[in-house]
């Protein structure tokens, strides 16, 4: 695969969200509301106690404002069903491009863009609230951050694609990403840390993917994982990935071969 | 004469939508779906918080129960009637297609918030809400004020719409994307109890912007926890944010100059 031609892509949408970097700030900042509630609900869960399943206040804050940070940034927003339902797919089949790779190179684009612009909100909320919060300093972390949203990035990615992919034959489909967003928002970590839940729950989010897409990724960041549990995670993230990308494979294939490219 | 006008319209507008939504009832159903399992995963979230304390706030869980069934039965209710219609007013400021509106005879405000009213598929979250207010209630076992709950809630509805108008009528001044955003994360934070908030947070949830007044205080109504003096900046708010929510729409739609023109 060339990937000169998917720089292009990159490129090209880094323009585009340089045009929206306004409104991509008004989210962050938006976004950041939320952090009050968390704030003053665990606030009053701890009380006087220092920790809870391990936590301090001071981490479970922390917890929140990366999930916030990072939701709000590598969370895909793909039109590939708006595409296929208008056959504005067409388009890309005459072209000596991959559609799902180009679609993966323009999501990339914005997902960068999306973490520089929320960058400066970040560490003015650690600098302002440090007290509150949990400061990571040992480097590796950072390191590993990177590359766990990386491999969160890629998961969320193409099970986004494979929704999608749905409406070769359901139309409207985005109403079916609505129930899995809200599903995998529970077992992401999102909502509260997976450590919290009932076991049951717990037990489910293990055969899922989407704890490697969240929960995993704050957990081994605030140094809450051995090394060990770190490349086990790491490599489920790959196994996920791997087994994602040959799924979206066989039904783009299929999903092909009914395109009627109808509203084109 | 005027109220008959916009009762003909709103249930013009309702058939329309009813109709727009039969047409295509898959899609539908499914956001049905989702919005009661987000039902099902916020509950889930606030039994995992009540693992680990008795009470939050003061509040125990029953009383929780009636505070997030009150929440879910006015997110139902809003989006229901008027958010899904006001939530196009950025849009319609920033193409200039207000202007079919505004050559009508008709009040904007009010067909604008009843344009997209649902009636289907709003019936199973409500139905949802009411059960699990009564849930909250069965289980408390407390002596409860069905009727002082009753008018607290018409209260917060009323609240609620104001705010919804002002924040999508900020786009008269300056143009907002994510004003639906902006609308849904700020009532999140109604969905706690107001007593977890503290010191100037506490004022600012329950006067400046009173999502607190909304959700919370119909809670304690139930149980008739609710001061004289809340019961009094109810009243107060209500009112306050009714006169300044029209003040702010009729100063923004002065200022609208049609993009398209």
């Amino acid at each position: 695969m060339k990937l000169g031609k998917y720089f292009l892509v990159f490129k090209n949408f880094w323009q585009v969200q340089l045009e929206y970097r306004f409104n991509t700030l008004i989210h962050f900042i938006i976004a950041m509301i939320s952090m009050i509630g968390v704030f003053y609900l665990w606030s009053t869960v701890f009380g006087e106690r220092a920790e809870l399943m391990g936590y301090s206040k001071e981490q479970i804050v922390t917890y929140y404002l990366i999930v916030v940070y990072l939701f709000a940034a590598i969370f895909p927003w793909i039109p590939i069903a708006e595409e296929i339902r208008e056959g504005r797919l067409s388009v890309y089949m005459t072209k000596p491009i991959s559609y799902i790779a180009h679609t993966y190179w323009m999501n990339l684009s914005k997902t960068i863009f999306r973490m520089l612009i929320g960058l400066p909100i970040l560490i003015l909320i650690f600098i302002i609230f440090r007290e509150h919060l949990f400061f990571v300093t040992d480097p590796i972390a950072y390191l590993t951050l990177i590359i766990t949203a990386l491999g969160a990035v890629n998961i969320l990615f193409l099970f986004a694609v494979l929704l999608a992919l749905i409406e070769f034959w359901v139309k409207f489909s985005e109403s079916i990403t609505m129930v899995t967003d809200i599903v995998a928002s529970l077992f992401t970590g999102t909502w509260i840390p997976i450590v919290f839940l009932p076991l049951y729950i717990q037990n489910i989010a293990s055969f899922l993917p989407f704890k490697y897409t969240g929960y995993f990724i704050i957990e081994s960041f605030l140094g809450r994982l051995n090394m060990e549990q770190l490349f086990i995670g790491i490599g489920i993230q790959l196994l996920w990935t791997f087994v994602l990308l040959a799924i979206v494979k066989i039904v783009w294939i299929r999903g092909l071969k009914r395109y009627e490219a109808y509203g084109a | 004469m005027k109220l008959m006008k916009n009762l003909k319209l709103m249930s013009s507008t309702a058939k329309l939508e009813m109709m727009d939504r039969l047409s295509e009832p898959f899609p539908f159903t499914f956001v049905l779906i989702g919005v009661l399992l987000r039902f099902a995963v916020v509950i889930i979230f606030f039994k995992a918080v009540y693992l680990q304390v008795d009470t939050l706030g003061g509040w125990e869980i029953n009383q929780t129960y009636i505070l997030l069934g009150t929440y879910f039965f006015i997110e139902a209710i809003s989006w229901a009637s008027y958010v899904r219609g006001l939530n196009h007013l950025p849009r319609y400021i920033e193409f200039g297609d207000l202007d079919i509106f505004m050559t009508k005879p008709i009040n904007v405000k009010a067909f604008i918030s009843y344009r997209k009213i649902d009636v289907i598929f709003s019936i199973p979250q409500i139905a949802t809400a009411i059960g699990i207010i009564i849930y909250g209630i069965l289980n408390s076992q407390q002596p409860i004020n069905i009727l002082f709950y009753l008018f607290v809630l018409l209260c917060g509805i009323i609240i609620h719409f104001s705010i919804t108008s002002i924040i999508y009528a900020i786009s008269f001044y300056k143009i907002i994307r994510q004003s639906t955003y902006l609308h849904t994360e700020l009532h999140e934070l109604g969905q706690y109890p107001i007593s977890i908030y503290k010191g100037a947070m506490k004022w600012i949830l329950s006067i400046v912007v009173p999502i607190a007044v909304i959700y919370s205080f119909p809670a304690k109504a139930m149980y008739n926890d609710l001061a004289l003096w809340e019961f009094l900046l109810v009243i107060f708010i209500t009112i306050a944010f009714y006169l300044f929510s029209r003040v702010f729409w009729n100063s923004g739609i002065k200022r609208y100059e049609s993009a398209k023109g």
